[in-house]
């Protein structure tokens, strides 16, 4: 598997609706010394594609006041975050979580704005 | 080495400059390849893939298949793979930059610049390149 085969799938929430596109993925390094290796964490994922075009979400979008603050807004209430342990199958380009996106965390949330 | 405790693959990864041990460009990340491990658990990465080959695929539709296809074309293998770089050789991490622990020579991802060079420029007339 390849990191281009998750991205921009579409992501279904335990309701069976397409609520987004994956546009990153989060690795985290487990382990120690030779063994230690960068595992899947989660999956960041928006709906539309001006969000991962724009890569905002990480608060590297420095002014203007409003556009930075509009996007940071669209960060927290339009991007979410799953961990991998909630995917329950890879069908094609979809990828199914087993929870409601109500329930996923922001990206905002997961980034911190840095 | 600074590698750090969490990466995120678009941010700090994906299309960025490959540099050898000596700060040499020699590509760009074009895909990264994961591994599932076999006693479960979550997709751990194992290589960083360069060259046509990985873009491609990645790019999709019929930009990606014609990226594909040309590099197929020159590539002198029958069944060129894209250039996989193991991540046990990435050292550091810098903005915009992923360094190796290998010279550019060693890391095989010049293989079509050099295929290139040699069979398409060099022949031509005043390319200034010896044969």
């Amino acid at each position: 598997m390849t990191v281009a085969e998750l991205l921009a799938c579409e992501v279904v929430d335990a309701n069976g609706d397409v609520v987004g596109e994956v546009h990153d993925l989060r690795f985290e390094r487990r382990g120690a010394g030779a063994a230690a290796g960068y595992h899947l964490h989660y999956l960041m994922f928006s709906s539309g594609s001006v969000f991962r075009r724009l890569g905002y979400g990480y608060g590297e979008m420095k002014g203007p006041w409003a556009l930075m603050h509009a996007l940071r807004w669209l960060a927290a209430h339009r991007g979410w975050a799953v961990g991998w342990e909630h995917v329950t199958r890879i069908e094609g380009r979809r990828i199914h979580i087993d929870m409601p996106v109500s329930a996923c965390r922001s990206i905002l949330d997961l980034t911190g704005g840095d | 080495m600074t590698m750090p405790p969490t990466i995120d693959i678009g941010r700090a990864l994906l299309d960025r400059l490959v540099t050898d041990v000596d700060g040499r460009p020699l590509g760009r990340v074009d895909d990264i390849e994961l591994r599932t491990p076999e006693a479960g658990g979550p997709p751990v990465i194992e290589a960083i893939l360069c060259g046509p080959m990985a873009l491609g695929p990645r790019l999709g539709g019929r930009v990606g298949t014609w990226w594909l296809s040309v590099g197929r074309r020159l590539r002198p293998e029958s069944n060129p793979e894209p250039v996989r770089i193991p991540l046990a050789l990435v050292t550091e991490l810098r903005p915009g930059e992923v360094r190796l622990s290998i010279s550019r020579d060693d890391a095989g991802t010049l293989q079509l610049r050099d295929w290139v060079l040699d069979k398409l420029i060099a022949p031509l007339p005043g390319s200034g390149v010896a044969t």
